[in-house]
Parts: structure tokens; sequence; C-alpha cells
């Protein structure tokens, strides 16, 4: 059984930034748990000699090239329109240096 | 007249340009469809103003001669298209109010020939789910129930709304998603065509991102011939999305119409499931008998690492997801917590995403974060990338011996609303037929074959080459017409509409 700590997934919901509470961390990590012990399957599959994937047409040299030409970005105020809050042209967030 | 909302896509244009009918009325026919199924809570945002004036102007240009391929004809799209002044939001919360100021690759080609949005349509928050239960209208129903079953089926999902619109004649078709098989599987639930292009055939600017390396958009209609031309109209380059195949559309509404005679069909032995239905395995077998009989020959092959597909594709996707999802902030869109003002950024951020997201989008986004994190990013997702190598390689070495793959689509028909939602993992083995054909890039597509002894459809995937869409729909024609599925469902949500 793959087993994760409660202090790993307190971390892993640190990294991606959502505020849980215990019984949320421990209902995720039995879930967690439960999906790892499954992905092991894979641990069966001899990857040594094999690539990582990637699409055909794909690689870089087949992307499109466009020319280097100025576009008109969507007006400020249209942007702006969809910010929870916003003043004097700009979006407000919680005061960051203290 | 017939009633215009069971008319196929193509009757409905064939009449708009024979001035049979006028887009307005047609629309309207098709916005008091819509009124009579609430019920089915398909829609996340009803659009009948937007339509009908779309449907005048459409009316203006038949009346000239002109209009696009698609001219006057009144559809639905998955609410994970980003459509200008219509308030898209993936039916998560932390999108709630978000209005778009720009339109999406796939809708803008739509509305460039001639069709109208009659709204956008329920599913799975963020696309991520085969049930349509976890957006924020809640469960999508389908319109199909058992024999003599009054419980209330799911529509799959994650575009659960898109197909179930279609098989209720709330319109002729609609654009849904496929991550991971989020067409097909909502097509096979709900007796319809669902079509999943090759990844890039379809523009993904403007489509709210789930998984980058597999979402593609995709069509769904009441035949193989509607959905190709949908298909047709949505698909080609776009140089704003940087994965967008720069190859041209073939003209499917022709080119589909080959025949299958010579054509290869291969039968992947692997594609048995666990406590798969005996009924889907039979139809399964029929289905390969039908497209015999056509001309086509049919022989076995092997995918190996077909059971090692599920697992690697939900290592990938939630990856993906959660470097995705990392900009719902709430600073720039949709929903903030209250905290702000006061209190650090971090736990601003924190609050606004946990009150943003749903358990299954929760779920993902953490998964995601773990694999990708320092000391397990190798052992998880870098495995999981070169399991997708064998997996494509699997296809490229069948698809030397044959033209087509004939696959069921799903284990089982539509499961009851709810059923699967204690389980995780069970929800997951959905899509066990499914997303292999994502983690290759192919293109493949599912059509009603068939039904159940308790009164419920059942679908056909067929999966091809890279780009050669055009096989897959051969076969679909074939199959469709030894198949002579007709059936819709019976309307009881508006009987027990008139009864309420």
């Amino acid at each position: 059984m793959t087993n994760i700590s409660t202090d790993m997934v307190r971390k892993i919901a640190r990294l991606a930034r959502v505020s849980l509470d215990d019984a949320a961390l421990e209902g995720f990590r039995q879930d967690l748990s439960g999906i790892l012990d499954w992905m092991r399957a894979l641990e069966e599959v001899d990857t040594d000699a094999v690539e990582p994937f990637s699409h055909k047409g794909g690689d870089l040299l087949s992307c499109a090239r466009e020319e280097d030409a100025p576009v008109s970005p969507p007006a400020r105020d249209a942007l702006l329109a969809n910010a929870p809050e916003s003043r004097d042209g700009c979006f407000v967030v919680p005061k960051i240096l203290e | 007249m017939t009633d215009p909302t069971r008319w196929s896509l193509r009757e409905a244009r064939d009449a708009l340009r024979a001035g049979d009918i006028g887009a307005r009325e047609l629309t309207q026919a098709h916005i008091a469809a819509i009124e009579a199924a609430a019920a089915l809570n398909l829609f996340s945002c009803f659009t009948p103003e937007r339509a009908l004036a779309a449907a005048e102007r459409s009316d203006a240009r038949l009346a000239r001669g002109e209009g696009g391929a698609l001219e006057g004809v009144p559809l639905g799209v998955k609410d994970l298209f980003c459509v200008e002044g219509v308030v898209s939001t993936a039916c998560s919360r932390i999108l709630e109010g978000f209005t778009p100021s720009y339109e999406s690759g796939v809708t803008e080609r739509l509305w460039r020939a001639g069709a109208s949005l009659l709204g956008k349509l329920n599913c799975d928050e963020f696309a991520m789910g085969s049930s349509t239960e976890t957006g924020v209208p809640g469960a999508a129903c389908n319109p199909w129930r058992g024999t003599g079953d009054m419980r209330p089926r799911s529509a799959g999902g994650s575009s659960g709304g898109s197909a179930a619109a279609v098989a209720a004649g709330l319109m002729p078709g609609s654009l849904g998603s496929d991550t991971g098989g989020s067409v097909r599987q909502p097509a096979a639930f709900t007796g319809t065509v669902g079509i999943k292009p090759t990844y890039g055939r379809c523009s993904r600017y403007g489509m709210i991102a789930y998984a980058s390396s597999l979402d593609q958009a995709g069509v769904f209609a009441r035949n193989t011939r509607d959905a190709a031309l949908l298909l047709g109209v949505v698909c080609g380059h776009d140089p704003r999305d940087s994965t967008s195949l720069d190859a041209p559309v073939p003209d499917w509404e022709t080119e589909m119409e080959g025949g299958v005679a010579g054509m290869r069909i291969g039968l992947p032995k692997e594609y048995v499931a666990d406590g798969m239905d005996a009924e889907a395995s039979a139809l399964w077998r029929q289905a390969a008998a039908w497209l015999e009989a056509a001309g086509a020959s049919v022989r076995e092959v092997s995918l190996p690492h077909t059971k090692y597909a599920l697992p690697a594709y939900y290592i990938i996707a939630p990856a993906e997801a959660s470097s995705n999802l990392a900009r719902y902030d709430g600073v720039r869109y949709g929903r903030r917590a209250s905290v702000s003002g006061e209190g650090n950024i971090e736990e601003f951020y924190g609050q606004t995403r946990a009150e943003g997201f749903g358990d299954e989008v929760m779920r993902r986004i953490l998964m995601g974060c773990y694999v990708l994190s320092a000391g397990y990013y190798e052992a998880y997702y870098g495995k999981a990338q070169k399991v997708r190598s064998l997996v494509a390689r699997d296809f490229d070495e069948a698809f030397e011996q044959v033209d087509v793959l004939l696959a069921p689509t799903t284990p089982a028909p539509a499961f009851a609303l709810g059923e699967k939602r204690r389980n995780v993992l069970e929800l997951y083995l959905e899509d066990v037929f499914t997303v292999p054909v994502n983690l290759a890039g192919l293109p493949a597509l599912s059509l009603p074959v068939g039904m159940s002894a308790e009164g419920l459809p059942l679908g056909a995937q067929l999966i091809g080459r890279h780009c050669d869409e055009v096989s897959i729909l051969r076969a679909a024609l074939a199959l469709e017409e030894a198949a002579g599925f007709a059936q819709a469902p019976h309307p009881w949500w508006r009987e027990e509409k008139q009864a309420a």
C-alpha cells in the first residue's frame, strides 16, 4: 500500500496554493494513497530504452512560424471588467510587501 | 410539416436553403424544446435572445441567396469554449461570472459558417469527470431511461450536456471536448455520434485548458454525415494555438462516401475489461460482422500496453491540470475569497482556490502537484510519459496491419446517476477504452450500434491513423447503415412537465 503522509499532503496543498482543513487533508490523503497504489502497475513496464512521448508533427521545426507583426491586444478596460476588484486601471491585490 | 427538432443537421440546413423554413422559426422550435426540457438540466447558460438575433441576420442572408455552410442552424457548445460576451465558466465556481472579451477558435468558425448559439452546455467542472455531475449546474440527465426503470441515468462526461441535448432533440449538433474520452463516452451513453479528431485538428485557442497535450475539441450529431459536416466546419489551422496542425482539412462530406471494400479492420484483443457487459461484447463482434459483410476484412490485433494507458493518463492529465489551473488566483477574473485586503497573499490565494474548486478538480490538482514535485517527478511523470510512447507505438504497429480499429466505447451502457460517485477509481475506469487514443493523439469516434436489453444505447468506437479521419468516417457510415439505429428517446421530460 502506497501511504502518503499527512505532512506530504499538507506540503503539496501549500505548493498548489489551496487552504485545506485537517479533515479535507485526511480525505485527500486517503484518495491519493489509493490512486497512487493503483498507479504502481506502471512499475512492471520496462521503459529503460524508451523516450518520453512527443506528438507527431509537434517538434520545434514544424511549429508554425509567423512573421513578427504587431497585433492589437484587447482593450485594458475590457480585461479589467472581469477582475473581482480593480482601481485606477490596475488589479487590486492584498499587500505583498511588509 | 414534421417536427423540425427531429430533423438532422443536414435536413435543417437544406430546408433553410430551400426556404421551407426560416431560421427564426427553426430557432424558436428549438428554444421551445429546450424550455420544455428543464428537467434534464443540460445548460449552464441559455441564450435564446442571442440565437433569435442571429437567426434574423441569417434569414436576411438566406433571402439574398447567401450564407455559410451552417447558415441559420442553432447549436450549443460545451461550457468550456470562450464565447465573447457570454458567461463562460467551465462549470466551475472559480470562474463565476467570467465573460470573455474574445472568441475561441472553434466557435469563431461556427459563427462564421452562419450557426447561432442556443447556449452553453453543462459539463463536469473543468471537463474533469465521466458523468457530468460535478459542475456548478449539478447533474445533467440522460434523456434515455431503462425500460420500466425510472432512475435517471448519467449522460456520461465530461461533455454530457452536449451529448444529451443532441439526443433529446434540443439542437441538431453541438461541440464538446475530449481529453480522455469526454466526447466518445457521452455519445455512447446517449445514442449519438461523437467524433474526436486528430490532436491539433481543432484550435485550442479560447478552449479553457484541462490537460493541453490531450485536450481536443469534438462534435456531436444524430448521424455520421451530420457529425462530419460539423467537424469540417470547426477544424483547421489556427496560428494562435502553437499545437494546431498546419495540414489541409479534407472534404470529409464527400470523401466519407467511399465505402469499406478492401478496408482492413482490427479488433484489439486487449479491449476486454473486467466485468464487461456481455451485451457490449456481443455487439462488438456483431459490428465486426457487419463491416465484413460490407466488404472489409477483419482480424485480431494486439495493443499490449493497453492496461497501462489509464494509470499513465491519470498521472499526465492531472500534472498538466495542476499547471494549467495555477492561473486561477482570484486577481484577474472569476471568484475571489473574501479575505482580500487584509491577510497575506498566500492565504488569499489558498482561500480563493479552496472555495473555487470542487473535490474532483482539487484531487487532480493535488495529484498533479505531487507527481511533478521534486523527488517524484521521474518515478511518476517521467515514467508515464515513457509508457505513453509505448501506447502510441502499439497503435503504430497495429496500423501497419490494419486501417481502422474497432472497439467498444464503454464497458457498459449508461449508469444511474450517483451510482459511481462513491469510489473515485471506479469512475476513472469508465475511460478504459477511450484514454489510449488521447495518449497517442489519434482520431476516433463513437456511434450507436444497438440497444441493451434494459433499453439503453450501446456505442462502437472506431479509431484511425494520425490524420486519417476519412477511414473511420467510411467505416462509421457502413456500420450506421447496417445497424439501422434510428431510435430517439421517449420524451418523458415533456410529459412530466405537463403533468406537474
